[in-house]
């Protein structure tokens, strides 16, 4: 990200305590932080939240920051864990892991998206991106939007690696099929999103 | 039907996580549906990917976040060492953010890197 190594400077100086400086990096950094919430929780409130704990963690853990990594690949990081923890613990609340296709959010005021004018295909995936049960959603974010290894999903998700690839077999078939049908009506019933692993699946998840 | 069998080497030649063996790229070569099929894979693949693309962030946020990491105190020092005077100096600078930079050096940073 172009943006490295503008943040060299406030990087060098937070680390010696400077917290004005941490505050710009902050302001530098915050709507792509911001943005990795949102993909993940799919609405903005949860990934406000979201995007606080992972400063604060940030701030509180910059003496581990190694230079060597970036900036905002190390925040993405703690997004993602933070993001995890969110997602994981309400989906302890549910019976199954897998279970529940979430409850469409009541949609606050703010439409991150809205005013971009999308393409057809874009509309249409995020539409279907915001349709999925948040455990299938992570896995296809994490996977096809940042380019994270299935080891490095399973271990932000708390599964096996084999588990994380089934997941995404089954989130990419969903959006596949989402924005084939994508007459505006009709949304996917809620279709039973609890059952084992299809052969197909497994075959292709190892 | 033949495109079943290929249809998974087809995907994840689009993902580019396979290299197409020669029977994928013969039948490729002269099925449309899965040439199609790739195609559409890689749209899919392109637009997910844009999705990195940062999106509009909610008025008040950067507010939000300054204060709640001036509320939480202190950080553990750097690993650098000898910077602990250089934490207890820093405590409260981000207090001058929020006062003074949000509407002056910050806030101008922030825009600067929006547009």
């Amino acid at each position: 990200m172009a943006v490295n190594d503008d943040l060299v400077g406030d990087i060098a100086l937070a680390r010696e305590g400077d917290d004005e400086a941490f505050g710009r990096l902050v302001a530098a950094t915050h709507a792509s932080v911001f943005t990795v919430a949102f993909r993940l929780t799919g609405n903005s409130h949860d990934a406000a939240d979201v995007v606080q704990e992972t400063y604060l963690r940030a701030y509180r853990s910059f003496g581990k920051f190694r230079g060597d990594a970036k900036f905002a690949t190390w925040l993405h990081r703690i997004a993602f864990n933070c993001a995890s923890d969110l997602l994981g613990g309400r989906s302890r609340h549910v019976h199954e892991e897998l279970g529940h296709d979430d409850v469409p959010e009541a949609r606050t005021e703010h439409h991150p998206e809205s005013t971009v004018d999308n393409g057809q295909l874009r509309a249409e995936l995020l539409d279907a991106l915001e349709q999925l049960p948040v455990s299938l959603r992570a896995v296809v974010v994490l996977r096809d939007v940042y380019d994270l290894p299935h080891a490095e999903i399973g271990e932000h998700l708390g599964i096996s690696t084999t588990a994380a690839k089934v997941r995404l077999h089954r989130a990419r078939t969903r959006l596949r099929t989402a924005i084939e049908e994508s007459s505006p009506q009709e949304n996917e019933p809620s279709r039973p999103s609890v059952r084992s692993a299809t052969a197909e699946e497994m075959r292709d998840a190892v | 039907m033949r495109c079943d069998r290929y249809r998974r080497q087809v995907r994840a030649l689009a993902r580019a996580e396979d290299e197409a063996s020669d029977r994928v790229r013969r039948h490729l070569s002269s099925c449309l549906r899965c040439q199609a099929e790739l195609a559409r894979e890689r749209r899919l693949l392109r637009q997910l990917r844009s999705m990195r693309r940062e999106t509009s962030v909610p008025g008040g946020l950067l507010e939000r976040v300054l204060s709640t990491i001036e509320e939480s105190g202190v950080r553990e020092p750097a690993r650098s060492g000898g910077s602990r005077a250089g934490v207890v100096a820093g405590a409260g600078a981000l207090a001058g953010v929020l006062a003074v930079g949000l509407g002056t050096r910050v806030g101008r940073r922030a825009l600067g890197l929006a547009s």
